[in-house]
């Protein structure tokens, strides 16, 4: 089985891998100190980490055990890459609105052009 | 003024800011429309106007004097009537009106109100909702382990703490947070090409420093509250740009212009990264990106000469477009002046005689009827003499009128009383009532020199005001507003006689004036015991002695 893991997904995973099952609450310390992430954005990414079966909850004090193995953990290969359409200040989202696409290869090329032509 | 009003005079800057820009962006320093946006951002979300006589608007209110169009009653989009809502003497900063909001209560919220709360609410979570899923999303952004970035850092160390962080979700650099700002960093970023990581840190600590999350998010705001207005939504989206390339001509005066060609090829790799799967092209996007690449390449020295032409040009474009045209109170000034433009020039007369007659058979006297409004200097009850009025309020009366001739009041239950003894004897008098929609349109043709918010008024006699009407002997006249908020005196006259006021809504004095008058009044009203003779002569010599220091025409004879 591979799974497909984002960079903060894997820092989760990097403390169970060394770790071995640890509960969530001090998942939350660590990272917290480590990488500063708040309780709830780690919780958030523990969720997500469940959702795509890459680690399970066992109870009491949900402690969270990986299911798959360093090896079978892939780096997510990021085609949906969330500031194509919005960089998080909203004149992306109001371009996209209007219309905004990606550039084109040609466009690329284009503007590589001009920026030849002007220098 | 209300919210459309604000809408509309801005568009007109906008408008002017839009025509500008298209033609100069590559040519000005990129804070010329910075400040510009600045300047309609004010227009747009600060409710007070700044008047010139060099505004477009007092040229439209000249334009609309000379060619007299038929049917022309100011509709209240238009600037006349905008000017004509506010009047004010002072003790108010001089040329600065705060505008009035029409008397509308909580309770009685109309449609259109209801539509614009929905607008607003719907826009604002348009722009809140994404805002937060994203905020989630980069939160969970880890650090960087790079020496470079570490040094750099340190030789740069901004006001508030900055954390500079990476994520594999994003394509390009960006900024968020507001106090405790944050640079994200996409994962895929080529990492050992240090001077192209000096140039994204320094431009996105440049937004940083300008506090441009700040800005964009005012610049939200503006979209939100005027929803309905395609010109703001214009101005929001080249706002955007122009913060963006103001950042960038920033970046390149630091770093030299040799490197222009590297910067505008960092941003297009940047978004040569983001090719993916759509091959669609809009060209708006295409504009911007190479509006933007334009205008890096362009990036020159500023000279003394192009600021001087920026700074003139924005001082021009500020005063002509983004000014309210001066207020008619100022030429009122000037009746008495003989340098002061006719009357005629400002009112047609056949204009304003043939609708008058119509409406207001009693006033079909021949003359211009602009003449038989006093010319009258008035302070307004909510930002000048509240105190007085509530007195008024409090006493048995709800106006006292005095000229050479009468002495009148207004009595509780609306009814008149008049005395032409000095005061000794009161007779009650009759009057007969006008339609107040006729009284309405009539005084909004008339009188063009409105000594209170002409809008108020308006919206009284629109919700069930009542009219009345008196008619002396030598064709003097006055008009009673009466409604639950009080009595409102309207004075014509046939030539200008002195004559003082005070009733629910103002203080109104007319420019010529004695002093022994200005004695009677302070009896009359201290016998009335509606103020007691200190108040009475202190508020008065208050407003009297500004009215001699501040308008040169305005006397108080011996």
């Amino acid at each position: 089985m591979v799974v497909k893991l984002f960079d903060s997904e894997l820092n989760i995973m990097e403390i169970l891998w060394r770790d071995g099952d640890t509960a969530a609450k001090r998942i939350a310390e660590i990272t917290k100190e480590k990488i500063g992430w708040s309780k709830t954005t780690t919780y958030t990414i523990i969720k997500r980490c469940l959702d795509k079966g890459a680690i399970e909850r066992r109870e009491p004090n949900f402690v969270c055990h990986a299911l798959v193995t360093r090896e079978q953990a892939q780096e997510h290969e990021t085609t949906e890459l969330i500031n194509k359409m919005y960089d998080g200040v909203p004149d992306r989202l109001i371009a996209s609105l209007l219309g905004q696409k990606r550039l084109s290869t040609e466009e690329i090329s284009r503007l590589k052009r001009l920026i030849d032509s002007m220098e | 003024m209300s919210l459309l009003q604000i809408s509309i005079s801005a568009s007109v800057f906008i408008l002017a800011v839009i025509f500008l820009r298209s033609l100069l962006i590559h040519k000005l320093p990129k804070i010329t429309f910075m400040f510009l946006w600045g300047v309609a951002l004010i227009q747009l979300l600060v409710p007070v106007s700044i008047q010139s006589q060099f505004s477009i608007f007092t040229a439209a209110e000249h334009l609309r004097g000379m060619f007299p169009v038929p049917k022309l009653i100011p509709t209240p989009e238009s600037s006349t009537f905008v000017n004509g809502t506010t009047v004010i003497m002072p003790p108010i900063t001089e040329h600065l009106t705060a505008r009035i909001v029409p008397l509308k209560t909580a309770l009685q919220i109309s449609p259109i109100v209801w539509v614009w709360l929905v607008g607003f609410t719907l826009c604002a979570l348009f722009f809140i909702i994404p805002h937060l899923r994203y905020r989630k999303i980069y939160k969970m952004a880890v650090p960087i382990r790079n020496d470079f970035i570490r040094k750099w850092q340190h030789s740069n160390l901004l006001w508030r703490d900055v954390q500079i962080r990476q994520l594999d979700n994003i394509s390009t650099p960006l900024t968020y947070g507001i106090f405790q700002p944050v640079v994200l960093l996409p994962k895929n970023l080529d990492y050992d090409d240090e001077k192209q990581l000096a140039l994204i840190l320094t431009h996105e600590f440049t937004h940083i420093k300008r506090f441009d999350t700040l800005k964009k998010w005012i610049l939200a705001t503006s979209v939100c509250v005027h929803w309905f207005n395609p010109f703001v939504w214009v101005m929001y989206i080249l706002a955007n740009r122009d913060i963006e390339l103001f950042c960038d001509e920033t970046v390149i005066r630091k770093f030299g212009e040799n490197t222009k060609p590297t910067y505008a090829r960092a941003l297009v790799r940047l978004e040569e990264k983001k090719i993916g799967l759509s091959p669609m092209i809009s060209s708006f996007s295409k504009n911007s990106t190479e509006e933007r690449i334009i205008s890096i390449m362009k990036t020159k020295k500023i000279t003394i000469t192009t600021m001087l032409l920026a700074i003139g040009l924005v001082a021009s474009v500020v005063i002509i477009f983004a000014t309210s045209a001066s207020d008619k109170t100022e030429v009122a000034k000037g009746v008495n002046n003989p340098i002061a433009e006719p009357n005629a020039e400002r009112v047609p007369a056949l204009y304003q005689g043939a609708i008058t007659t119509d409406i207001v058979p009693a006033l079909s006297q021949g003359a211009t009827i602009t003449d038989l409004m006093p010319h009258d200097l008035t302070f307004n009850k909510k930002y000048d003499v509240p105190k007085l009025i509530d007195s008024l309020m409090a006493s048995k009366y709800r106006a006292v009128y005095m000229d050479n001739e009468i002495y009148l009041r207004v009595m509780m239950d609306n009814t008149i009383q008049i005395s032409k003894d000095n005061g000794a004897v009161w007779k009650k008098y009759g009057t007969d009532q006008i339609d107040a929609k006729d009284f309405a349109k009539w005084l909004l043709i008339n009188d063009r020199n409105p000594g209170y918010s002409m809008e108020e008024v308006q919206n009284r006699l629109a919700n069930g005001a009542e009219v009345k009407h008196l008619v002396f002997e030598n064709a003097k006249e006055m008009y009673f507003i009466i409604d639950r908020n009080g009595v409102q005196i309207e004075l014509i006259q046939p030539e200008e006689i002195s004559s003082v006021l005070i009733d629910g809504q103002r203080m109104m004095i007319t420019s010529a004036l004695s002093a022994q008058m200005l004695k009677s009044f302070y009896d009359l009203l201290v016998s009335n015991n509606i103020l007691s003779e200190t108040h009475a002569k202190q508020d008065y010599s208050e407003r009297i002695k500004y009215l001699e220091e501040n308008l040169p025409n305005f006397i108080v004879t011996k």
